[in-house]
């Protein structure tokens, strides 16, 4: 019934068409009445002094193609009409209006925002944020909820103070996340073959799912001397707990591996490790436009030291650079992009391990999810090499090929066995972020798709560690 | 009853799929010779009755988002599904011209315009006269500016150049507009303005302050002698009613009956832009405005914001490729991915001049038919040759002194700079000549006078070519495009010349005649014929030219 349904309509409106059609060919108008406006067609005729109007040889064979593709031009041209109408309610002031009477008080300077959380290897979470700013001030707090094992909650103050070209900003914040399906690969470049992982003889993955609740205080103070230099000083309380999974699944940690031989997780109950950091890091960006397609150099080192509080005696040192050339080719705006990112951990309290959820993350490395531990040692190195191209002043494509190597030290690196990945990606930018980006990677993990949506503030970035 | 009624139902079905093949068939049938147009012996329409006194329009806000949204989803998306012909423009009497109309009035390449009419351009209440106060910051723009009263009450837009480049948009504002209203277009009254900042008083009303002022001053390009640059622009007196839509028609204006897309004044300023690159060709630097008393005025039809041509907007943002790229554009874009960057444009070779006021303004990289508009403009889009064949007609009508007249006026800040803006607009004049006139026959009719259709080569008119012989190919036919007399060639170096079309030729074919001429030249040969229709007169029983087309 439906069938036969929609067939009549496509009938009814296919061939009712091509009569409209006939009706707006131009043909010799019939005389108006003197005090009514002439139609188009009329004062087409009249302007032109035509009895006749012309043709070309093609209308036919156009005609019969509209009349063929009228059905999907108007399905199409319907659904284009309302997904439009976002567009013109943006362009109506009442209705911005109304969005801002409903997210923003106090002459803007509270109000609040949902959040989508949308990424490749997040899911989906939905959440708000609400906020209260005088300048220099500003408080916010927000949170998400994609699900019972995915959630998180944020607040930070901030306090921004421009002297002279200087910048100073410090920030105050606190934030608590916890999802239970984190990936453990275990340790070393091959963890198969690596002595110090003991998998479990009945293990069906190769790694291991843990899951992590981290409860975090920090204090940031940044300061950007110039256009090009930033300095960023870091203090940073965190409560990790790392625990088996509540759930039957059988790549869950303990099923893989034989726990004991993991620090800083047991089958018991949870790890607790409660660490204080400091870190400092210096960036160095020659870019003049770094959002852009621009030559230049940009360097950042780290170095900072977490010694544990409470019944963590654990104590270790952390540091590392990234250095990346934008090295302009055929022309300044293409570049060949190659990059190293080193991170190296140093235990400063050898009797007692690290837990495994504290070495380097691979934070650079598109072959794999940030959410999982793919390899994990004392060094890691992220070497890449990207190419970039513009495709239009806010959107360039680039193609780009990185490796993840570690190893207990810099001389043990290798690239053998070392996972890859390559693959091509669309990024939109401004002048100075990365809005979104979305891209294809396949490598050594498999096929990925990339997607990442939203303004990455480049001076606002110390969070690798989490 | 059902079952009658279900009959009934594919009865109606049957019928509707027969009418549907009738359709098709007679479409097909219908369509696939191109006809010819036949023209009445009516007199040249020259003035288009298009100022009926009407109501006063709805005022339409310009909305970015919906504008933004039609052009880079919408149109294309849809337009992927549709296949549309080469549209005559409907705007165009029989001589292949334009009538005066609210949207054009015959100047250049009409009538000698002498330099100095030139420079007066739309001047009717003149620059502001001091005292003047500022009513509010200028909101809309890439620049900043304001809104200010002068003695008289009138109002003004003031803009500015940006820091960097002073005199780059304030000699362009003077020079763009003047020769925008040269090409016959309706433009707002724009003069260079120079004031201090204690000329600036606050009006009343205003709820500026002096440091609202001063936060606008300084954000543009610094005093000299202590007194700012600027472009004043008189607000136009009117209702104001909004952006002119570059497709379909205003609705509620009686008048405006041809859709936009389809009148050549609009499609035209592909040449007039490309002279000028004036790349902000879009309908937000468009404007309705309803002049007259309520219920006795009409829709006047105005284009607006001038000083970003020339080199002012890729200059003054660092957009190299304005002129010859878009903003965003899905094939330049599928293109560009497709050649891994390995493709350098031409572009990507222009240079900075050495004068800030002039900026990237170039003609060695520019071509007539490759340059654009920042973002796509649909009369643009469905221009024609014998529209451009139009346009190029009024660009030749720009000589030397007119521009040499218009620069003095813009006073840039080095006379070696207004050398160089002279010199490489008269040479984009040349390119667009010489590439826009050979789309068509670039032959016009003088007159048809004893027997003989006195024809003008307005490639040797406006070039001024003295190269080989051109030849122009003549056919005879009817209507109907069956051949009645012998094809001719005549061969010369003049910019003039006589074809003999002798009556009782035309009385053998019913009384009609199509004259088709083909212009060639060296290696070079025209995109298309010019044709001439001559008809008999049964008030003169001779021939009289009655179309044209190219």
């Amino acid at each position: 019934m439906r069938t036969v349904s929609i067939a009549w309509i496509w009938l009814a409106l296919v061939a009712g068409f091509p009569a409209s059609l006939a009706a707006q060919q131009d043909s010799v108008p019939s005389p108006a009445p003197r005090d009514s406006a002439p139609t188009p067609s009329e004062e087409y005729f009249h302007v032109r002094g035509l009895e006749r109007a012309p043709r070309d040889g093609g209308a036919g064979t156009r005609a019969i193609a509209n009349t063929a593709l009228f059905l999907p031009r108007a399905t199409l041209s319907g659904a284009l009409y309302f997904t439009g109408l976002g567009a013109h309610l943006v362009d109506d002031g009442s209705v911005i209006s109304r969005y801002n009477d409903f997210f923003y008080f106090y002459e803007n300077r509270t109000g609040w925002t949902p959040v989508v959380v949308l990424g490749s290897s997040d899911g989906f979470a939905g959440g708000a944020r609400a906020f209260y700013r005088a300048e220099p001030f500003g408080v916010s707090a927000g949170g998400y909820y994609g699900g019972s094992e995915v959630y998180g909650f944020n607040g930070a103050v901030t306090y921004n103070v421009l002297a002279g070209r200087n910048v100073w900003w410090f920030k105050a914040e606190g934030a608590f996340k916890k999802r239970q399906d984190y990936e453990f690969y275990g340790f070393g470049s091959d963890p198969l073959t690596d002595q110090r992982n003991s998998f479990e003889q009945t293990a069906t993955s190769p790694f291991g799912l843990y899951a992590q609740r981290v409860s975090k205080a920090q204090l940031t103070a940044g300061l950007r001397p110039s256009d090009r230099w930033e300095i960023f000083l870091t203090s940073l309380f965190r409560d990790r707990a790392v625990a088996v999974p509540r759930t039957s699944d059988t790549s869950n940690i303990d099923q893989t591996f034989d726990l004991t031989t993991v620090p800083g997780i047991s089958s018991d109950s949870a790890t607790v490790g409660q660490q204080i950091y400091n870190e400092l890091a210096v960036r160095y960006d020659s870019r003049e436009i770094p959002g852009m397609s621009s030559p230049g150099v940009r360097v950042e080192a780290h170095g900072g030291v977490s010694f544990g509080v409470g019944s963590d005696v654990s104590r270790f040192a952390r540091g590392g650079i990234d250095a990346a050339g934008f090295i302009p080719v055929i022309r300044r705006n293409r570049l060949l992009v190659p990059r190293v990112a080193l991170d190296v951990l140093e235990n400063l309290n050898d009797p007692v391990p690290i837990s495994f959820a504290e070495y380097p993350r691979h934070h650079l490395f598109r072959g794999e999810s940030t959410r999982t531990i793919l390899r994990a040692d004392n060094v890691m190195v992220q070497p890449s090499l990207e190419y970039q191209w513009p495709l239009s002043y806010n959107l360039r494509a680039t193609l780009f090929l990185d490796y993840l190597l570690v190893a207990r030290s810099v001389d043990e690196l290798t690239f053998s066995n070392a996972p890859y990945s390559y693959g091509i990606g669309l990024v939109v930018h401004g002048t100075h972020n990365t809005v979104a980006a979305i891209g294809v990677a396949n490598g050594s993990e498999g096929f990925r798709v990339l997607l990442t949506i939203g303004a990455f503030q480049h001076t606002n970035d110390r969070y690798r560690w989490d | 009853m059902r079952t009658e009624h279900t009959r009934a139902g594919a009865h109606s079905i049957r019928r509707r799929a027969a009418m549907l093949l009738a359709g098709m068939a007679a479409l097909w049938s219908a369509g696939c010779s191109s006809v010819a147009p036949r023209f009445t012996l009516d007199e040249p329409v020259t003035v288009q009755a298009d100022t009926t006194p009407t109501p006063v329009p709805e005022s339409h806000d310009f909305g970015t988002w919906s504008y933004q949204y039609a052009l880079y989803v919408q149109r294309p998306a849809v337009g992927a599904l549709e296949f549309v012909g080469p549209t005559p423009a409907r705007d165009v009497n029989s001589m292949d011209d334009l009538p005066a109309s609210t949207w054009f009035t015959p100047r250049l390449g009409y009538r000698e315009v002498p330099p100095e009419e030139l420079l007066r351009g739309p001047e009717d209440i003149g620059p502001p006269q001091f005292p003047i106060a500022v009513v509010s910051a200028k909101a809309e723009g890439s620049n900043p500016g304001f809104l200010i009263r002068d003695a008289r009450g009138y109002r003004y837009l003031v803009k500015f150049d940006p820091p960097e480049f002073p005199g780059l948009e304030t000699t362009t504002a003077v020079v763009v507009n003047r020769l925008f209203w040269g090409f016959g277009y309706n433009v707002p009254e724009d003069y260079l303005f120079f004031f201090r900042r204690d000329d600036l008083a606050i009006d009343p009303q205003s709820d500026l302050n002096g440091a609202g002022v001063d936060s606008v001053l300084a954000l543009v390009a610094a005093p000299a002698d202590g007194r700012y640059r600027s472009t004043v622009s008189l607000w136009v007196p009117g209702v104001v009613l909004g952006a002119i839509q570059d497709k379909g028609v205003r609705e509620d204006d009686p008048n405006d009956r041809i859709d936009h897309e389809d009148r050549r004044i609009l499609r035209a300023l592909h040449v007039f832009g490309a002279l000028t690159n004036q790349t902000g060709l879009r309908i937000d630097n468009t404007l309705d405005v309803y002049e007259g008393e309520p219920g006795r005025g009409y829709v006047k039809h105005y284009l607006v914001d001038f000083g970003e041509a020339l080199g002012g907007h890729g200059t003054g943002k660092g957009y190299l490729w304005d002129g010859y790229s878009r903003f965003f554009s899905y094939d330049e874009m599928f293109r560009r991915l497709m050649t891994f960057g390995f493709d350098v444009e031409d572009w990507e070779n222009i240079q900075y001049t050495k004068w800030p006021s002039v900026g990237t303004f170039e003609a060695e990289i520019f071509e007539p038919r490759d340059w654009k508009t920042v973002a796509p403009y649909e009369p643009i889009i469905r221009m024609q040759p014998d529209d451009s064949y139009w346009a190029a007609k009024i660009v030749g009508g720009v000589t030397e002194d007119h521009l040499r007249v218009l620069v003095e006026a813009a006073e840039y800040p080095s006379s070696d700079a207004a050398e160089y803006v002279v010199a490489t607009l008269m040479e984009r004049r040349r390119k667009i000549l010489v590439y826009f006139l050979d789309q068509v026959s670039p032959v016009d009719a003088i007159d048809y006078q004893d027997g003989e259709l006195h024809l003008e080569d307005m490639r040797r008119v406006l070039l001024g070519d003295r190269e080989d012989e051109t030849r122009y190919e003549l056919r005879y036919l009817t209507d109907d495009g069956d051949e009645i007399a012998e094809p001719r060639v005549i061969s010369g170096t003049s910019a003039s010349f006589r074809v003999p079309v002798p009556s009782d030729v035309a009385r053998a074919a019913g009384g009609y005649v199509r004259v088709q001429v083909v212009v060639s030249a060296g290696d070079r040969s025209a995109g298309r014929a010019a044709e001439f229709h001559l008809r008999i007169d049964p008030r003169t029983t001779d021939l009289r030219l009655v179309g044209v087309s190219h």
